[in-house]
């Protein structure tokens, strides 16, 4: 028969794995510190790029203005510029990265716990069936046997 | 008040009932629209302004997800470009790569924001964007707001670029991109609108989250009223192109849209009915998970079918009342036969309660 109960709980557990959970569960399987590391290494790898990409732009705006000044420019200086340059945006970015990625994983914590304890409660479940069942086919099988018993 | 208040259940009744329908349909006259300010603001690729196209791209859109619709409107603009020139898409390319690398990859929900601005801008009704971000968003869709701008400018500069290229003789021929990233530099403008959004979010939100009564209408008000000051002074004080009358007539107008979307809010975050499959050792499940809803005052359906039991005026009243306010299967008919009639059965058990 079908135990309504147990349909409830598992059409819950369907919806949340089909709709939200389809992210959350993704990442509440790493522990918090190495997910937000993985982010923050994420994004730095893509603040490089666009720091990358705008300094490019830079140049090329002012393409004209750098080929004159190409010749008495101060390398040194200039790379010590942009490296500092770098440094600051890498900076916040990774600033904005650990709160960002620190936050949602905060906040998926509520769902994936109530997640949790809805499939314990359904393992729960089918041990409780599991042992009833043991416990009647047991208790056939006794009575069975009694029958026999009974009918010698 | 209460006619509102109806209006509004009914709209989000009517969303939950043929959600299936609706909400593909809401995105696909979002999507054209958008496609069509595309068309006004840009409008230089033949093929993208081919209507024939906009419906199919929009038809397309109506079954995929927001991120993708983001995806694909960026794409459009990016053909729109194309058709200029290789090197007004590659700055417009460079664009959106930056903007996905430094934006969307933290808050890709809120790309939309960057898709509409230049529908609102078409629309004349620009002024409502801090607003609306304030009331819908928060401070989080500050960045998009600030990219959807950049880009609505963009735009704008791209099609002086065009004018001027139609006149220019081939001598003295214009290096497109340098002129348009030029333009945007030194573009006053867009700076004032920047800035002023940027505040007027800030201000209405600050506002609008705090908790004493009609928090909302001050808070919509305020940033309509700093919204024309600020436009206007600083418009004097950056000496940048405003017209007065726009601003006055777009902000009113944008005020009371909000105050509608203030009032309609909400209703499209309702929980859907889902529908899923699973299985166990001894079955195959295929459930329709219907969401429990109050009834509105109209749907008095459910009154008829207990209405037999219900002996006396005073005790049917009082029968009816409760029914109302309890949380019920509000899709009764749409429901198989046996739980129909369990549901029945469990009314018709409410209501004896009620006569004992």
């Amino acid at each position: 028969m079908v135990n309504e109960e147990k349909v409830k709980l598992m059409t819950k557990l369907a919806i949340y794995e089909n709709t939200k959970g389809k992210k959350q569960l993704n990442i509440s399987k790493y522990y918090k510190r190495d997910y937000v590391r993985f982010q923050m290494f994420k994004t730095a790898v893509s603040s490089t790029i666009a720091f990358m990409i705008l300094l490019f732009a830079y140049c090329m705006l002012n393409a004209e203005q750098l080929l004159l000044e190409l010749n008495d420019l101060d390398f040194l200086g200039v790379a010590a510029k942009v490296g500092v340059l770098y440094v600051v945006f890498l900076v916040i970015y990774m600033l904005v990265a650990w709160v960002v990625y620190a936050n949602k994983y905060e906040k998926i914590k509520p769902d994936v716990v109530m997640y949790n304890r809805n499939l314990k409660r359904l393992k729960e479940m089918y041990d409780r069936e599991e042992k009833e069942m043991k416990e009647k086919r047991a208790g056939r099988s006794v009575t069975t046997d009694n029958d026999n018993i009974d009918q010698y | 008040m209460t006619t509102l208040i109806n209006i509004r259940d009914s709209v989000k009744d009517f969303l939950t009932k043929y959600e299936k329908i609706a909400i593909p349909v809401l995105k696909f006259v979002g999507m054209f629209l958008v496609l069509m300010s595309y068309t006004n603001i840009m409008g230089y690729s033949t093929q993208m302004n081919n209507p024939a196209v906009k419906f199919i791209l929009s038809l397309i859109c109506a079954f995929l997800p927001m991120q993708i619709m983001v995806l694909v409107a960026g794409l459009v603009g990016l053909l729109h470009m194309y058709a200029v020139g290789i090197d007004i898409a590659a700055v417009y390319l460079v664009m959106f790569i930056l903007m996905y690398l430094l934006y969307v990859r933290f808050a890709p929900k809120h790309g939309w924001i960057i898709m509409i601005l230049p529908l609102l801008y078409m629309l004349k009704l620009h002024y409502m964007i801090p607003i609306m971000i304030s009331i819908f968003v928060g401070p989080v869709g500050i960045v998009p707001m600030i990219f959807g701008v950049i880009f609505y400018y963009f735009s704008l500069h791209v099609k002086e670029l065009v004018a001027l290229l139609a006149t220019a003789s081939e001598e003295n021929s214009i290096q497109g991109f340098s002129y348009v990233l030029n333009a945007m530099l030194s573009d006053k403008a867009m700076l004032l609108t920047i800035l002023v959004f940027v505040l007027v979010i800030a201000v209405t939100y600050i506002i609008y989250r705090q908790s004493f009564e009609y928090s909302w209408l001050i808070a919509i008000g305020t940033g309509t009223i700093l919204g024309i000051i600020l436009f206007l002074v600083g418009g004097i004080v950056l000496e940048a192109d405003v017209n007065i009358l726009v601003i006055f007539l777009g902000s009113i107008g944008g005020a009371v849209l909000a105050l509608i979307a203030q009032f309609f809010k909400g209703v499209l975050d309702y929980s859907r009915t889902e529908t899923v499959q699973f299985e166990d050792d001894e079955y195959y499940y295929y459930v329709k998970a219907v969401p429990k809803v109050k009834v509105s005052e109209q749907n008095v359906k459910v009154q008829k079918i207990s209405s037999k039991t219900v002996r006396n005026e005073a005790e049917k009243q009082a029968a009816a009342r409760r029914t109302a306010e309890q949380p019920i299967r509000r899709t009764v008919s749409e429901h198989p036969q046996p739980i129909r009639r369990s549901e029945a059965d469990r009314l018709r058990g409410d209501m004896n309660s009620v006569d004992r």
